[in-house]
């Protein structure tokens, strides 16, 4: 049947969609400029990603579920100053300023889904308050200037290489498969999608949707402090004012990769290509040198054409 | 058709379906200038899908309707408003932090080239709410109104819009007695400029109050229209009710098992005082009008509601239900009435929804076996039938009769003792239903306590042992089966 044929064919282009993008992009780019398509390059695209990548990554779990967090950024100034004051040659072992980070992280992050699921007040409230406080912080114990003369075991997390893998890229794939195992294969995962589904359902299931909420962001603030440390190592410095806008580069990912913002839909696999996208897209215009301003216009119509392509599709 | 020129309004064999249910077959209205008509039936019967096709929020599949004589098609709620039409909906849905003047003429202010004149809008809001009668201040503002007050505003509002005809849901459905009073003088008021009421409600001492004719109608049908002399009130209500009971049930012997769950003197925001009981292997019917509190009572049992006074026993163990959580762990299993907000999660996977709450039952530690899981749900598709493509098709896809099963077969993998099902047939069609009433039998001669709520008198008749009857949020009534008849749970519903 030449029908079902192409019935079949347009459901594989729906659920590929992501995939096909990207090929399409790559293969754009790589007709444009010979430099493109090149292991270094590639190398070099993936670890230009992997600090965007793992905080889109985090919340990712907190889009599912149906919040938002703005905060990313300042936390990954925050936790990158953090880490930084506590990484000068011959004072402490790296495991101390690693987990002083991750603990402000996750400190950040059950305080943003305390506010948010006891207290009641909107995500987009309760993280954009986080937001100027976590800058503020980063600001106060950094007294404003950026922590330099760290130890070189600190500078390896973020500019070394393992295997000649650069090692932000090795911490970028290990976050990415066991983010896909909580979310695909475990009861959290489940409970995440079911939450962001469709909250009221959920609680009559019988899920404690609450602590599930809580979860994610946790989560996604613990993995905006890796970021942090991973950004401080590669700049070799805690720079309080480093991080701007991060947070909305790693939102663009999530959505360009398919998830929605009200919740309940969303993967790990579509991030890591919406991620892949936007990286491609800016290293692409940039060996076309087409100037900074440009690349944040395209990058604008990108994500909108994305998700209008995706709203179509589910109309 | 020749148009009756008595008539301002004519309605003309008007159907309509929606995907599985024909919700209006043939159905006719008359309505004449200056009179209240009241629309009566059960839930169900179709009123509010004629009345949303009269303003225009649903187009008809067949029919014609004769507004003054021309046949007339709205397209838009805005289309009918300009010709005339004037809703007031059961629930109001005003702008609260705008005044009274600006409430009644959204949309429609006094205005020069896009300046609202403030003046004159006070004014006219003053003039209208004068010919109706009423005392609100203009300049108050809507969120410090009462709900009766709001409803004057909205009256006022059509007849701003110069509405011939007004159709009022349910009035009186959130208003006290001495305001009740008021819109009855307000009502008459409307009748004597001259413009027609539709008047919906379930209350019959209103009903034979106010309204000069009624039309009954029954499962999507006409049934028929009477002069209010005409018609006494047993025969309105047996002529409301008015079916047979169909076979598709199956009677079965009372339940004599021990006691499984007790709830004594349940007082919540909307019940009050609620006592009664269910052994092993009964099925007790919630009978009562919709809002009448059936919902809440059973969401409180369910941990949904607060519970402010009162007991839950189960299994002569007293219990006190935090969340449905912990209503789970105890026994209870509820299948909500609305399927969409607090049965599926639509954006899930037939396999997902099923074992939501049951996850447990497949997993080792923290992570799901995903063999384990896919066996169960196989099962379970099996078990209740559950027509889909693949376990990984999602809810959102299937029919309204397998969505629900799905919610069945989640409730059922905990195998709970309790099983509340609040409307389980609503909304589905017949096939599916009498599976689902197979399934209520199976599971009571198991053994299990069910709590079944519904608007459907032959299906609270044909499924329960006991009937409570509801009539805001008290019980006014606990007939046995052989005791119940539609006209007594009727009755009971109604009133006190």
């Amino acid at each position: 049947m030449p029908s079902g044929y192409s019935k079949a064919y347009k459901k594989y282009l729906v659920k590929y969609q992501i995939f096909i993008a990207f090929a399409i992009i790559c293969i754009l780019l790589s007709v444009l400029t010979p430099n493109f398509f090149s292991v270094q390059n590639m190398v070099i695209v993936l670890r230009q990603i992997s600090i965007n990548g793992i905080l889109a990554v985090g919340v990712t779990f907190v889009i599912i579920a149906g919040g938002i967090d703005l905060s990313l950024g300042s936390v990954i100034a925050l936790t990158g100053v953090v880490a930084a004051l506590f990484s000068h040659p011959g004072d402490y072992p790296l495991i101390v300023p690693v987990s002083l980070a991750i603990l402000m992280g996750i400190l950040i992050g059950t305080v943003n889904g305390l506010t948010i699921t006891k207290g009641k007040v909107a995500p987009f409230i309760v993280t954009l308050g986080m937001m100027t406080i976590a800058r503020g912080l980063a600001l106060v114990i950094s007294n404003g200037r950026p922590v330099s003369n760290l130890s070189k075991s600190f500078n390896f997390i973020g500019g070394g290489n393992f295997m000649d893998i650069p090692v932000p890229i090795i911490i970028f794939a290990v976050v990415v498969i066991l983010a896909s195992i909580i979310l695909n294969y475990t009861k959290t995962g489940r409970y995440i999608y079911a939450v962001g589904g469709n909250e009221n359902a959920a609680r009559a299931s019988g899920i404690n949707v609450n602590s599930v909420k809580l979860f994610t962001y946790v989560v996604c603030s613990g993995l905006a402090a890796l970021a942090g440390i991973i950004l401080a190592s590669r700049i070799t410095t805690g720079q309080p004012n480093a991080g701007v806008a991060y947070e909305l580069d790693a939102i663009a990912a999530v959505v360009i990769g398919g998830a929605s913002l009200s919740g309940g839909i969303g993967s790990i696999i579509g991030t890591v290509f919406g991620a892949l996208i936007i990286g491609v897209i800016n290293n692409g215009l940039d060996l076309l040198n087409i100037t900074s301003y440009y690349q944040q216009i395209i990058k604008g119509v990108i994500i909108v054409g994305a998700v209008l392509i995706d709203r179509k599709k589910s109309k | 058709m020749d148009i009756d020129p008595l008539y301002i309004l004519q309605a003309v064999n008007i159907s309509k379906s929606f995907p599985g249910v024909k919700a209006l077959d043939s159905v006719r209205l008359d309505i004449e200038k200056g009179k209240v008509h009241a629309v009566m039936g059960e839930n169900g019967a179709g009123k509010s899908t004629l009345m949303k096709i009269l303003i225009g929020m649903y187009t008809p599949d067949s029919g014609a309707i004769y507004f003054k004589g021309t046949k007339i098609g709205f397209t838009s709620v805005d289309d009918a408003i300009k010709a005339g039409f004037s809703m007031i909906h059961q629930e109001l849905f005003p702008f609260p932090h705008l005044t009274v003047a600006e409430n009644i003429f959204m949309g429609n202010e006094p205005a020069k080239s896009g300046w609202i004149n403030r003046k004159k809008l006070n004014k006219d809001a003053g003039l209208l709410l004068a010919r109706l009668g009423v005392d609100i201040p203009v300049q108050k503002l809507m969120k410090e109104c009462s709900i009766a007050e709001m409803q004057m505003v909205e009256i006022a509002k059509a007849i701003s819009n110069n509405a011939e005809i007004i159709i009022m849901d349910e009035p009186t459905s959130a208003i006290s007695g001495r305001e009740v009073h008021t819109l009855f003088a307000i009502i008459n008021e409307l009748k004597r400029q001259g413009i027609a009421i539709i008047y919906i409600s379930h209350k019959m001492d209103e009903i034979r109050q106010i309204s000069d004719t009624i039309t009954v109608m029954r499962d999507g049908k006409y049934i028929s229209t009477f002069a209010k002399s005409d018609i006494g009130h047993e025969q309105l209500i047996s002529l409301i009710v008015g079916r047979e009971l169909s076979t598709v049930f199956y009677k079965k012997e009372p339940a004599t098992g021990e006691m499984v769950l007790s709830v004594k003197g349940l007082t919540g925001s909307r019940f009050k005082n609620i006592s009664f009981d269910v052994r092993k292997g009964e099925i007790v019917g919630i009978a009562g009008l919709m809002g009448a509190g059936r919902t809440e009572i059973v969401n409180a049992i369910y941990g949904l509601e607060k519970i402010y006074k009162g007991q839950i026993f189960i299994k002569g163990k007293r219990v006190i239900i935090r969340s449905p959580k912990h209503a789970i762990k105890l026994g209870i299993g509820l299948v909500s009435e609305d399927r969409k907000h607090y049965g599926l999660v639509l954006s899930s996977s037939v396999k997902h929804n099923i074992t939501l709450s049951a996850l447990k039952k497949c997993s080792n530690g923290p992570f799901i076996n995903t063999q384990k899981e896919q066996k169960i749900v196989d099962d379970q598709i099996l078990k209740l039938a559950i027509k889909t493509p693949s376990r990984n098709q999602l809810t959102n896809f299937l029919s309204g009769g397998n969505q629900q099963k799905v919610v069945l077969a989640k409730v059922l993998l905990n195998d709970p003792d309790i099983i509340i099902l609040d409307e389980p047939t609503r909304g589905i069609d017949i096939g599916a239903k009498s599976e689902i009433y197979k399934l209520m039998f199976r599971l009571a001669g198991e053994g299990k306590a069910i709590i079944m709520i519904s608007s459907e008198l032959p299906e609270i008749l044909g499924m329960s042992d006991r009937i409570l009857v509801i009539h805001e949020g008290a019980v006014t009534a606990e007939l046995n089966r052989a005791d119940a008849s539609q006209e007594l749970i009727m009755k009971y519903a109604m009133s006190k």
